[in-house]
């Protein structure tokens, strides 16, 4: 009788383990967290888009009122915090702003903050910001990208002309001939909307300052502990090895807290300064109003084909509205230039000459959001794809068909030089279309169509770039902040458990679930054997938090890597116990036993107890099983087709979602629960961004969209469910064939629905491009009014 | 957030409640389920000194018949009115208007006194209100009085519910046998405040009706359908110019523009009148 073979673990659909206590309310969130001593922090924030800073009035007032502490200006922070800048070498135009974490002379959007009080609670603080007000010169604001780039446009930042922060173009010469001497090119612009990631969690920072021991602890909800505290220590000229940043039950990021807050800057100064810990939880209003927001864009796309149908040329350009500032470490360069970077999507694309630019406008800042430039690149192509299709009169699915890369063509260059590793894009494109019903969809629709309804389907196609790793990340420029590699460490107790440790941070992906997975499967324990530590700098080795889709890929495989390595040494602890050479050890299920004997079986605690605590191991190593890996990833790509079947309501514009389809491909799965999971809130999300959400400002830079009740959101009686169906191509570049997946689904739903709403209208105006985003019902009707009269289609007939 | 300090009353009688509402000096708010007041005062618009809840004072939710009427207690949440058999039995389209406010949390705190003496331009109630001719009984230092839904509401959250005075009771004519009534509103995402909303009744037997709009200007309006309906056809072109004339108040916000708002009106007002044609067109066959 030998051990049982267990199945592994990778790839099972394990109930998530840390649900239990996220469903029972037992979590820890920063706003959770109670100190002695602690005081709380409130922030007055400019009502004006841009301005000279004159004076902050009412200081004396405010620190007049009980309980309050301290009131802290720019100047005063500058003494102890140097700006927010984000320098980055690089062959591609780009100039760096300096943003003051408190504003000092000139603030540049409704929202930055003037002035800190402390108080004793959050009601006295509020009561101080009463006190206080800001005595602003206004200066002309500039909202609109396109006229920020203007000659003689209000420039933000003096050594910013023409508020243009960055322009890579990614030229070939050959595209203008390409596109005059194709048979079909059709050209297309769409202005992206601006919107938000709107973690359920906001912002929330904690800091101490502990004068007995000089360390200063910061919690934070953050995404990036590790990088938060390497720049706390360079800004706050402060020693890193005496601070200490801590995640704890951090509830959604998406981008938005893969970013050093002004806020976590803040509150460590503070601290430092009144030597007590500090709290500040951010609001919604604040949430809305100042949080790094998102995707804003002017997108230009031209496509050319030949006779057959078969894409010639890509030209596009992207033109991000940054906002005010930079945040470190992406710079609102990230979105256009990932747009630029990724519209070829599964496409052979002969010859392509792409561009992103970045402007500073008088909005809130813009990073990084869930996709990062990724939807508006797939937007780009998959919107042009189908205005071609009707333009040349080929099925839209035909016409990709025609277009895709080929199975047998990976690994694939992309134009850029980047190299797809793996996948089959028509396979997934053909599984969708399967399992919508694409070949009866028509017949369908045209019933519908006499009966009054008007449907339509779309589709979005697109390869996503996961994990950004180590060599990717350098050749983006990137590299030179934010390395991206990963460590785990793997410990094993005496008692055979096993703690893994990562500079990876969770934040709503799961990460204790798969990451022990990925243990037991190599241990052979038991999940419940496995325990997960990120988010803590001081418990986890340095590493670079979780963004970019690569936790799975990144952290996946630095633990495998680790676990395996534990796991040898357990069958050499194992040999020595045994007096077996290793040579005939195997290690299964968690057991270590002499080839062929079985019953002479160690378990992984036996093993452990030995070498542990009574030292029993050979001469050469040392007693303990515990090691450390650092895995430099490299960056898999993961494909999906989404199909959307949309109504539309023709008198009032209203869009309603009647079926969603995603076919996707992210390689080996750890847990397919989980990554249905990141599709389902991707997806969410994405239809949020092209249906819904658009965070608004007036002309002067007022902010209009203050609140849930004006800053729409779907909920789930909006989302319909969505159908998912998985094909599996191993990645041959990462370890175990994983690739990652958490962006994807926020990918392609703007193409899919977009197209899905074009179709839908061509009965009435004919197939024309959704120009707009989000498409709001009273866009539609514009829309139809706009394109009714000189509507193209043959078949029109209006209703 | 709350930031300012609040004197706060939950007397145990209407009496006292009026009592506390004499106050000439400061800024006295009555709070029911507190699903308008409060966010509106989270938000900073709104910065009461004296707040006087309802909780304590009994008899102020019910739902009973008394005579042709329904009568409705103010302090009658949603989520009661939408499971209430009086309601469903005699006013059914009452339950479907209070099902389709906010959420599950809004329906089982916010109330019917409180949604009208609010009167959100974009509310549920108020189209319903003057669509089916409610009554609003309201009570001061003075004594009671009954105030009909089309002098009720005066302007964007303005109402006949003056300083010193507590809506108690909402009546609602028990529609006669052969009418039908319907509620209809278009909102953006579940939960949010309708961009327009519409309620309408019609006879079966003489054609008769009215039709009430809501969140189209700062009070509802409504149009009587005498001639607009025939033998249970609607003359759309004749509703579509009625409702022209009726909404030129129309306001833009964010939500749209003024041409969109007016187009949604006509709309909704045809779909609640088309609706309630069918109600009214079932009821008659039933009979």
């Amino acid at each position: 009788m030998g051990p049982q073979a267990k199945p592994s673990l990778i790839g099972a659909r394990v109930q998530r383990t840390e649900d239990p206590r996220f469903l029972r309310g037992d979590t820890r969130y920063v706003g959770d967290l109670q100190l002695p001593g602690m005081a709380s922090v409130a922030f007055l924030r400019s009502s004006t888009a841009h301005g000279r800073i004159l004076s902050i009035e009412g200081i004396p007032e405010a620190l007049a009122l009980a309980g309050v502490h301290r009131v802290m200006t720019g100047d005063e922070l500058a003494e102890r915090c140097a700006p927010i800048v984000v320098p980055w070498e690089t062959f591609l135009e780009y100039h760096a702003c300096e943003q003051p974490p408190i504003a000092i002379d000139t603030v540049r959007f409704v929202g930055e903050i003037l002035a800190a009080v402390v108080a004793d609670d959050r009601y006295v603080a509020e009561d101080a910001l009463e006190l206080l007000y800001a005595d602003i010169d206004p200066l002309p604001a500039v909202t609109d990208p396109l006229a920020a780039m203007e000659p003689g446009a209000p420039q933000l930042h003096a050594n910013i002309p023409r508020n243009t922060n960055y322009r890579g173009h990614f030229a070939n010469p050959a595209i203008e001939r390409v596109i005059e001497g194709a048979t079909h090119a059709v050209s297309m612009r769409v202005r992206m909307n601006r919107h938000t990631a709107l973690p359920m969690e906001g912002l929330a920072v904690l800091a101490f300052y502990d004068p007995g021991t000089e360390n200063l602890t910061l919690w934070s909800s953050t995404q990036m502990p590790h990088m938060v505290r390497s720049k706390l220590a360079e800004w706050l000229d402060y020693p890193e090895n005496r601070i200490r940043v801590i995640a704890p039950d951090v509830g959604g990021g998406f981008g938005q807290k893969a970013n050093v807050q002004p806020e976590e800057l803040i509150l460590a100064a503070l601290s430092l300064d009144l030597r007590r810990p500090l709290k500040w939880v951010e609001d919604r209003q604040e949430s809305l109003v100042s949080s790094y927001q998102a995707k804003e864009e002017v997108v230009d796309c031209t496509l050319a084909f030949d006779g057959s149908g078969k894409i010639t040329g890509l030209k596009a350009r992207f033109i991000g509205d940054g906002g005010a500032y930079s945040a470190y470490p992406w710079s609102p360069s990230a979105e256009p230039l990932m747009a630029s970077a990724t519209v070829q999507g599964p496409y052979v694309v002969p010859v392509a000459d792409t561009e992103g630019v970045c402007v500073h406008t008088s909005k809130a800042t813009c990073s990084v959001y869930r996709g990062v430039g990724q939807p508006a690149g797939t937007y780009a192509m998959e919107h042009t794809l189908d205005m071609a299709a009707h333009a040349m009169g080929i099925d839209p699915a035909e016409l990709r068909r025609r277009n895709m890369i080929g199975a047998d063509a990976f690994p694939y260059t992309t134009f850029l030089g980047g190299v797809y590793d793996s996948g089959q894009p028509i396979a997934t494109m053909e599984l969708a279309l399967e399992t919508i019903g694409y070949g009866a969809f028509r017949a369908e629709q045209a019933a519908q169509r006499e009966a009054g309804r008007f449907i339509g389907i779309g589709q979005g196609s697109m390869m996503e770039l996961t994990t950004f790793g180590y060599n990717e990340m350098k050749n983006i420029g990137w590299g030179q902040r934010v390395s991206a590699y990963e460590t785990a460490q793997v410990t094993v107790d005496p008692s055979g458990g096993v703690t893994l440790r990562a500079g990876t941070q969770n934040h709503g992906q799961g990460h204790e679930t798969t990451y022990a997975q990925l243990a037991a499967s190599v241990l052979g324990c038991e999940l419940d054997r496995v325990t997960v530590e990120t988010g803590d700098t001081s418990a986890s080795p340095y590493g670079w938090g979780t963004w970019g889709s690569r936790s799975a890929v990144a952290g996946g495989g630095a633990i495998l890597h680790a676990c395996e390595h534990v796991r040898d040494k357990a069958k050499r602890v194992a040999a020595h116990l045994l007096e077996a050479s290793v040579q005939d050890i195997d290690y299964e299920a968690g057991v270590a036993f002499v080839r062929g004997t079985p019953d002479r079986a160690l378990t992984l605690a036996d093993i452990a107890q030995a070498a542990i605590v009574r030292g029993d191991v050979p001469d050469e190593e040392d007693p303990t099983l515990d090691e450390i890996h650092t895995y430099k990833p490299p960056s898999p790509y993961a494909q999906a087709t989404h199909v959307a079947i949309v109504e539309v309501d023709i008198e009032t514009g209203e869009v309603e979602l009647l079926r969603y389809v995603v076919a996707e491909d992210c390689g080996q799965m750890i847990n397919p629960t989980i990554v249905e999971g990141q599709i389902h809130g991707g997806v969410a999300q994405g239809i949020g961004g092209v249906l819904y959400e658009h965070l608004r400002y007036d002309d002067d830079g007022q902010f209009l969209t203050g609140s849930l009740m004006d800053y729409l959101v779907p909920t789930a009686n909006e989302v319909p469910p969505i159908e998912i169906k998985h094909l599996v191509t191993r990645s041959p570049v990462s370890k175990g064939g994983i690739k990652g997946m958490g962006e994807g689904g926020a990918v392609a739903p703007l193409a899919a629905i977009a197209n899905a709403v074009a179709d839908a209208l061509v009965p009435v105006c004919g197939w024309q491009p959704i120009d707009t985003l989000p498409i709001t019902p009273e866009y539609v009707l514009r829309h139809i009014e706009a394109n009714a009269t000189d509507a193209s289609d043959p078949n029109k007939e209006i209703s | 957030m709350i930031t300012q300090e609040i004197e706060y009353h939950a007397p145990p009688s209407l009496v006292d409640v009026i009592a506390l509402l004499d106050d000439e000096d400061r800024h006295v708010e009555l709070l029911a389920g507190g699903m308008s007041l409060v966010p509106t005062m989270t938000l900073g618009l709104a910065h009461p000194e004296v707040l006087i809840s309802l909780k304590r004072v009994p008899d102020l939710s019910y739902t009973r018949l008394f005579g042709d009427d329904l009568c409705i207690g103010a302090a009658t949440t949603h989520a009661e009115i939408t499971a209430s058999a009086e309601v469903l039995d005699n006013v059914p389209v009452l339950a479907e208007c209070a099902s389709l406010i906010g959420d599950v949390q809004i329906r089982n705190r916010g109330t019917l006194g409180g949604s009208l003496a609010h009167a959100d331009p974009a509310a549920n109630y108020p189209p319903l209100a003057l669509a089916l001719g409610a009554s609003m009984v309201i009570r001061s230092a003075a004594g009671e009085r009954v105030v009909r839904a089309a002098d009720f509401f005066e302007g964007v959250m303005q109402t006949a519910v003056a300083h010193g005075d507590v809506l108690t009771e909402v009546r609602i004519p028990v529609p006669e046998s052969g009418e039908g009534a319907a509620y209809r509103e278009f909102v953006r995402v579940e939960g949010n405040f309708a961009l327009v909303n519409a309620c309408a009744v019609v006879s079966s037997i003489n054609w008769a009706g009215r039709v009430a709009l809501g969140g189209i200007a700062s009070v509802p309006v409504s149009v009587g359908l005498a001639g607009l309906v025939d033998a249970g056809i609607l003359d759309t072109h004749g509703l579509d110019a009625a409702v022209d004339e009726m909404t030129l108040g129309a306001f833009a916000d964010i939500n749209g523009s003024v041409e969109y708002k007016r187009s949604l009106a006509r709309t909704f007002a045809r779909r609640a009148v088309d609706a309630a044609i069918g109600r009214a067109a079932r009821t008659k066959d039933e009979q």
